[in-house]
């Protein structure tokens, strides 16, 4: 008996260490966003796990680009002010009271950082994108890798 | 009627190696074949003494073989483990781990998956330069100048 609980011991612990980067995005009011409009026509959904992505090393990609759906748009940012508990604002625009940008750092999980990035833009058409990333990297250095893009 | 006989012929033989047992003189089958006759149910009572003899070493033997029980054990979380492995392995060929939706419709292929992405990441950049160059524009010493030339033709 004492030998079954010193192996199932490690695989205990085995397991904690995975279910957290398994279920890290799903802790978040945007995991509901790729659920419910994932799927649909006018929508593109990207899911990357474990992959280089223009030199960056993300543990999770996740991003949604919405076309014409102001409803869409309202349901995100109510999302996002849930999200935005406890993380760091690295950068926001407020257009005509509306959250129309925001750069977030979430918290740690783990040992995985977390950024949400969510933009809305009017011309030439209404198009929301949102993007979820983790990674072990530091999240700042990612930021500053996305915005050295520009 | 044969069962019978053959059972009062197991009791002479019983009998008669019980007796050699007690001298010592029984050999290792003969002692097998006396323990499996002693662990019978439904023996007279006569046989009570050696029943608890014997029967002591064949319990004992028993014992020994309780020990194979966490092997069985190990085999099963073994067999358990294989049987979830080759599940999550089914699971994840079924569902690759990188995909998009475009449209409603799934792409599996990596690069294809990996360029969508890279769309939506450039949508964040293009979006961060029009912020940027609305700052800018802000900061435009021409655009002051001619805000403040307004006041000076009043």
């Amino acid at each position: 008996m004492k030998s079954i609980k010193m192996h199932f011991v490690p695989i205990l612990i085995l397991l904690l260490a995975i279910s957290p980067s398994l279920l890290a995005q799903k802790d978040l009011q945007i995991s509901k966003v790729f659920d419910q409009y994932g799927e649909k026509k006018g929508v593109v959904m990207v899911d990357l796990t474990n992959e280089m992505l223009d030199g960056y090393d993300f543990s999770s990609f996740k991003s949604i680009t919405i076309k014409n759906n102001p409803s869409a748009a309202d349901f995100i940012r109510k999302c996002l002010e849930k999200d935005q508990e406890g993380a760091k604002k690295v950068k926001q625009v407020i257009a005509n009271g509306v959250l129309t940008s925001v750069y977030l750092q979430l918290p740690r999980k783990g040992q995985l950082y977390r950024l949400i990035l969510f933009n809305e833009t009017f011309n030439p058409e209404n198009k929301i994108t949102l993007i979820y990333i983790e990674s072990k990297n530091d999240s700042e250095n990612i930021l500053k890798l996305i915005l050295k893009k520009k | 009627m044969i069962i019978n006989i053959k059972r009062k012929t197991n009791f002479a033989e019983a009998d008669r190696l019980i007796e050699r047992y007690y001298d010592g003189l029984t050999t290792v089958g003969e002692e097998k074949w006396l323990r499996k006759f002693l662990m019978q149910s439904n023996l007279p009572e006569r046989y009570q003494v050696e029943k608890d003899i014997l029967g002591f070493y064949e319990t004992k033997k028993l014992k020994s073989t309780v020990h194979t029980l966490p092997f069985a054990r190990w085999s099963a979380a073994a067999a358990i483990l294989v049987v979830c492995l080759l599940s999550v392995k089914f699971y994840t060929v079924a569902n690759p781990a990188s995909f998009a939706y475009v449209n409603g419709k799934k792409v599996t292929d990596v690069q294809k998956v990996k360029q969508t992405a890279l769309a939506s990441l450039t949508e964040i950049y293009s979006a961060d330069n029009e912020v940027e160059n609305g700052l800018n524009s802000l900061n435009d010493n021409e655009l002051i100048d001619q805000q403040l030339n307004v006041f000076t033709n009043n």
